[in-house]
Parts: structure tokens; sequence; C-alpha cells
């Protein structure tokens, strides 16, 4: 059975925002897009879900965000006693070897570079959907 | 007895004439003999005895009365006797007379027999003959005294006359053959002197006096220096009689000359040595407490201390009070090691000067114990002021000179961040755009088709193929970039492995494209290079290759590596449309493409990429090709040799 809790994407583009949605419309992702335009947005959703929101069933982390930066994001969130635990995939447009290994370093689920091209673009939606919100959530 | 006629004969006569009866009485004397003997008429009657005049021989011999010329005529059988009889008289003192006695029948009228005696008087003769002899006797003491040689020669008969014995003692050997023959002369002299001796007398001056230097060999082979002088001797005449001389034994004058002939140019040389010595040469004496003073020192001390070297002698100025206060310690301590290790002493100190400023002097001397208890250092002081201050702007050099590099690496490493920065900013500043044009393009295409004519999809399609090509150019240029960060880590790179690798790579697309790929490695092949840069340039060349051959018939690639001189080449070969080697060079550089776009695809990136990471491996790179005859890459790194 499929997880209908919310996708946490962190992103600071507003064009590959609405990519995103758009890009999971097509697949016709139901999950409710959540977006933090930046770090400290990002971060504001640990409180929220102290609150009682629910928590996502993945986060979508860019890296280069204004402010504090998506590895400071990743970092904090893979620190959290309860909250280490919801996946983090990075989606972004470096394949820089230092991101990357930085990435993982801090214990992050998975490393998706943006590829230029839509069709592309909606298949690593696919991926994220069917890996994330099926596969995963059927696991446990 | 006579007539008056005979008696003026008699007087005129030069000899002495005396007139003795039988009982040797005189009885008459011609004028010559009373002036020789002092007689007068009043000694007439009278026998020599009875007037107290004594007679005796020539040597001085009291005469026998019987050996007396005199009584012997008388006495005799009428012959004339002669004979020399020396007679003391009262008036004339003693007279050396010749004596002839004739015996006669009648001396005179009435006195009967008697004798007539002649005689000549030698008395003044005789004492020139002694003084003659005794300044022989005194000339030969004299002589024989005197350590020259001293000789005396007749000229004409060309005679040695006399010679002292100075010659046995300074020539060693006898005199006698010299006075044989003159010529032996020549025996003693040196072979070379020969002639020179020989001439000498030749050339003597106005007044005949010569001078001559020469040598004599001895017998016993010791050479003997000798100062030869000849002068004439000349008579009451004025003329020539003689030749005499000296010559003296100058062997020690000349070996003292010689001595100080050596001494004076082993002096000269020595003040040259330390005229030109670089620095000062010095004596430095210090007692057994250590107190020093210059006991020499060369005029160029001057330059070093500041005191001239005739002032530190006389002043008895210790160098320790010359030297800086702060190297004070340094230097008495290097004296003492110097002293008691008996080892050079090498000190560096500086000597502030009156004039302002200080020299930095460097000390090399040699230590010399004394028996006063004290050392003698003998040695140099060198100003070595202009090489410290060289060292110094050296060391201070070097210091600016890391400095500068440190700062440099400092930009490069700034810029190098700058630089990676730029690509993080470009790979997605520049491509997040590119998604959004892609995006849209796409949703216009699939959302809103019925709303397009086909000249409006045709737009669309177009712009989606120019973002496309944007962002492979965009993903080259990174890659491009990419390769030159960081330092390379060259290490062992086995070539099968990494050729495998790369064909595996590209194996779905080179099966798909039917072409024939042929692969040949060396067994054992190991280059030293970057694994991954090497991996890099193999991989573009062999995309290169794919992109190329597309269109051809046979497609057909190689692709290997083998040992070459030291080195593993590396070579990709095609058989596509190849080039004109005149574009050798382009083709490496960045964005030069040689096809025309909708030929070959492609960004310009992918042969700059090989070049540059072939070059960080201090590889090379290169093609062979020929228009439409396929083209040959090849990459040539350094080889590790293998056991096998």
């Amino acid at each position: 059975m499929e997880d209908r809790r919310p996708i946490l994407l962190v992103e600071d583009n507003p064009m590959d925002v609405d990519l995103t949605q758009r890009a999971f419309a097509k697949r016709r992702i139901v999950n409710t897009l959540e977006v933090a335009r930046d770090g400290e947005e990002a971060l504001e959703w640990l409180a929220r879900w102290e609150e009682g929101e629910p928590t996502p069933v993945v986060i979508l982390l860019d890296l280069k965000l204004p402010r504090i930066s998506g590895l400071e994001v990743l970092r904090q969130l893979k620190a959290h006693p309860q909250h280490c635990r919801i996946p983090v995939v990075v989606l972004t447009t470096s394949r820089e070897d230092a991101d990357v290994a930085a990435a993982y370093a801090l214990g992050v689920n998975s490393y998706i570079v943006k590829p230029v091209e839509f069709e592309k673009f909606i298949d690593v939606a696919a991926q994220i959907d069917l890996y994330w919100c099926v596969l995963n959530q059927q696991a446990l | 007895m006579e007539s008056e006629i005979d008696r003026h004969v008699l007087d005129s006569l030069e000899s002495g004439l005396l007139w003795f009866d039988a009982e040797r009485r005189i009885v008459d004397a011609n004028r010559s003999a009373r002036e020789v003997l002092g007689l007068d008429e009043s000694h007439f009657g009278a026998r020599f005895e009875d007037l107290g005049w004594g007679q005796t021989d020539e040597h001085g011999a009291r005469m026998d009365a019987e050996a007396r010329p005199l009584r012997r005529a008388l006495d005799g059988g009428g012959e004339t006797t002669t004979g020399v009889v020396v007679v003391d008289t009262s008036r004339r003192g003693q007279r050396w007379l010749r004596i002839r006695a004739t015996p006669v029948a009648c001396i005179c009228p009435g006195r009967g027999r008697g004798a007539v005696v002649s005689f000549t008087d030698f008395t003044e003769e005789r004492k020139t003959a002694r003084a003659l002899l005794e300044s022989e006797q005194l000339f030969r003491m004299f002589g024989d005294h005197s350590m020259d040689l001293m000789w005396i020669v007749d000229p004409r008969a060309q005679k040695l006359l006399y010679m002292n014995a100075a010659y046995e003692r300074i020539w060693g050997r006898p005199g006698a053959p010299l006075y044989e023959d003159l010529a032996h002369w020549m025996d003693g002299i040196h072979p070379e002197d020969r002639q020179r001796v020989a001439a000498a007398s030749q050339h003597a001056d106005a007044s005949g006096i010569y001078q001559v230097e020469y040598r004599v060999i001895r017998p016993d082979g010791r050479l003997v220096w000798i100062r030869g002088r000849g002068f004439p001797l000349f008579d009451a005449s004025g003329r020539m009689r003689y030749l005499a001389g000296f010559a003296e034994d100058i062997t020690p004058a000349r070996l003292n000359e010689a001595l100080e002939r050596a001494h004076r140019v082993a002096q000269e040389r020595l003040e040259r040595i330390v005229a030109t010595a670089p620095g000062a040469v010095h004596s430095y004496w210090r007692d057994a407490d250590g107190r020093g003073r210059f006991v020499f020192a060369s005029p160029a001390i001057h330059d070093l201390l500041g005191v001239d070297g005739a002032t530190l002698v006389a002043r008895r100025i210790d160098l320790l009070d010359l030297v800086h206060p702060e190297d004070r310690a340094l230097v008495d301590r290097s004296l003492r090691e110097s002293a008691d290790l008996g080892s050079a002493w090498l000190a560096t100190f500086r000597v502030p000067l009156a004039r302002g400023g200080e020299r930095c002097v460097e000390a090399h001397s040699m230590p010399v114990r004394e028996g006063d208890g004290g050392v003698t250092w003998h040695g140099f002081l060198i100003d070595i002021t202009d090489r410290r201050r060289a060292e110094q702007e050296i060391r201070s050099l070097n210091v600016e000179l890391e400095n500068r590099v440190a700062e440099r690496t400092a930009e490069l490493e700034a810029k190098n961040r700058e630089m990676e920065a730029f690509t993080y900013s470009v790979s997605h500043d520049l491509k997040a755009p590119l998604r959004g044009i892609d995006g849209y393009s796409r949703l216009l295409e699939s959302d809103h088709a019925g709303k397009l004519d086909d000249e409006g999809r045709f737009f669309i399609a177009t712009i989606r193929k120019a973002t496309a090509h944007m962002g492979e150019l965009i993903d080259d240029l990174l890659a491009y970039s990419r390769i030159e960060r960081g330092r390379p880590r060259l290490g062992p790179v086995e070539a099968g492995p990494v050729v495998a690798s790369v064909v595996n790579g590209a194996a779905g697309e080179i099966a798909d494209a039917g072409i024939a790929l042929r692969s040949q490695v060396d067994p054992g092949l190991t280059a030293v290079g970057e694994h991954d840069g090497l991996v890099l340039a193999l991989r573009n060349l062999l995309d290169n290759a794919i992109k190329f051959t597309a269109g051809r018939p046979d497609r057909t690639i190689e692709i290997g590596a083998r040992r070459a001189h030291g080195h593993v080449l590396f070579w990709v070969r095609d058989n596509g449309p190849g080039f004109d080697m005149r574009y050798h060079d382009r083709i490496f550089e960045i964005f030069q493409r040689l096809h025309r776009a909708e030929d070959y695809p492609g960004t310009g990136v992918g042969l700059a990429i090989v070049r540059k990471a072939v070059e960080r491996m201090q590889g090379k790179v290169w093609a062979e090709s020929a228009k439409g005859a396929g083209a040959t890459f090849w990459i040539q790194l350094p080889a590790i040799e293998t056991a096998d």
C-alpha cells in the first residue's frame, strides 16, 4: 500500500519547484508536496513535526540554498534523535565528487543529479515515487 | 926614502898604505891610511897593540897573532899575505880592512927589513850589508805573521823572489814549485777564473795597481774565494824593479754576502707575500694569563683594526681591546682553546671602527708555544665584512623569495578555490534555466499540442535540441575544468584492466552501432599515470572513434597498448574520414572542430580533455591520419618494467 504522507521539497528555485510538481503530476504521484524555500525554512519543519504535523515520506533536498546550505540542513536532520530516520534524497545539479562524498558522509539516502531534459526528470520522479513512496513503505 | 913626487903619488892612492918595521912598529902611512885609521905622526913608532888597538877576524873572533897577515908576512919566507882584519882604532872605531902585506928587505934607510901593508877599507859597505840583512829578516818575520799572502816577483826573470807561508795555508799547496816555475801559480785557481785573473794584471790602472777576485780550489776540494791585489815596486831611479802583491782569503765575507743576499731575497719575498696576502699577516702573543699584544702586523692590518701595525706593536695593544665587546668572550675562548689543543685559531668577530661602522674579521692562525710560557699565533686576519653582507643579503633574499613563493602559492590556491566556486556556480546556475527551457518546451509540446501548428512544433523541437546541446557543452566544460584541479597522483596503472574497463563502458553502444572492435594489450604492461585520467582520456578517444565512424561502411575500431622503448603506448584507431595532418595541433585545442556539427555532433571539448589529462600525467598524445584514411590516436606514458 502506498504512503500518502507528504513529500518535503527543499528548493529555492520557483521554476524547479513548479517543474517538480508538474513532473510528479505527470507520474500521477498523489502525495502532497510541501515546499521549503531555503535551509532555514526546511529546519523550521523540525519544530512543526514536534507539534504534530505529519513527518514526510521523503525529503528532496537541493544543496545550493540561500542562507543555510543543503549540506548543513542534511547534517542537522541526520543529527536529530527522532527525525534522523526520515529518508533524505539529495536532488541537485552538482556532479561534484566533493558534494557527493560529503552528502554520503552525512548519511544521505540517495543522491540524484537533476537532468536538463524534462523526460529524464519525469523518470527521476517515477523512481522516487516507486522507491520511497511504495517499496520503502512496503519494506517497513 | 922617497922623493917629493913619490910622496904625492902615494898620498893620492885610494888604498891605504902602511909601512911597518920588523918589530911591527908603524914607520909611516899615506894619506888614505892616516884618514881611515885616524893616524898621525904621534902614532909612528908604536905597534897596534901598543896603541891598544885590538884585532879580530871578520866574524868578530879574536885573531891569533900568527894568523895575522902582517905577522905571517914578516915571519914567512918573504911571501905576500892577504886577509881580512877588523881593527879597533882609537879614533875611527872598528874598521873592516882587506889587507895585503908584502915583506921588503929595507923599509927605509937605516931601519932594515920590514913590510908594506896596503888595505882597502870596506867598513861602510859592511854596515850597509848588515842593515840590509836586518831589514830583510824583519820583512820575512813580518810576512810570516801576515794572514794574507804576500809575494814579490822579478818580472824580467819571471822569478818568484818571495812568498810568505800564507800561500801554503790558504792554497793548501807547497810553495816550492812556484820558486822553480812561476807558471805553477795558476795550478790552484778555478779553471773558470784563470783567464780573468791573467787579464787583471794586464788591466792595471795608471799606477800599475790591479785587483781581482777569484776562486781557488784546494787539493782537499774546498773552494776558497780570494781577493788579490798587485802593484809594482820601483827603484830609486823610478824604474820598475819588482811586482808585488797580497792575496786575501775572502771566503767568509763571500759566504756572509751570499747569506745576506739569500736573507735579503727571503725578506723581500716575505714582504711581497705579506703585502699581497689577503687581509693582514700578524703575530700575536699572549702570556699564560691571557694578556696579549701584537709582535708583528703587516700594514694591511690598519684597514681591519683601524690601527696601523707599527702603533699596534709599539703600544703593545691587545687584540681583545679592539674586538667588539659582545665578541670578546668568544675570541678569548677560541684563543684559549687553540692554545690548549695546539690547533688552528679560527674565529670570526667584529671590530668597531673609530670613524664609525664596524668590520667583520676572520682569523686563521697557528699557535706556537713559546719558552716563556706564552703562545704566539702566526697567521692571517681577513676582512669578511663584504662577504658577510653578501651572505646576509642572500639570506634576506631567500626569505623574501620564500615569502613571495608562499604569497604566490596562496594566490594560486585562492584562484583555484575561486575557479571551483565558479564551476560550481556554472553547474548549478547555468543548468537550472536550461531545465526550465526544456521542461516548459516539453510541457507546451505535450499539453498544448492542439494549439500549435507544424511550424510551432518544429520551433519547440529546435529549442529543445539546442537546450540539450547546451547541457552537453556545460557538462564537457565542467569535465574539462575538473581535470585541472588538485595535484596529479601518479602511480602504477595496469594497461590491461584500464583498456578493458573503457571498452566495457562503451560495449552497448558499440554493439548497437554494429562496430567491429578489436582490442589488443601486451600482457604485464604497467604505465606510470593516473587511473582516472587515463580512463577519461581513452574513453574520450573511443567516443571520438565511435562518433567519426558513424555512417561508414565496415565500421572498425582498434584499441590497445604495447611496450615501446621504456614507454607504454596506448592507441585508438578508427576507419573514419580521418583528417588533414595540417590541422593536427588544432584538433587538440578546446572548441576546435574540423567538421560541421550536422555531420559529426560534438562540443569540441573531447580531444582537449584528452590532451589535458595526458599532459597532467607527463605523457604525450598525438594523432596520425590522412584525409579519408582513418585516424590513429596515441598516448605515451612511462612504463614500469616488470619482472617478466
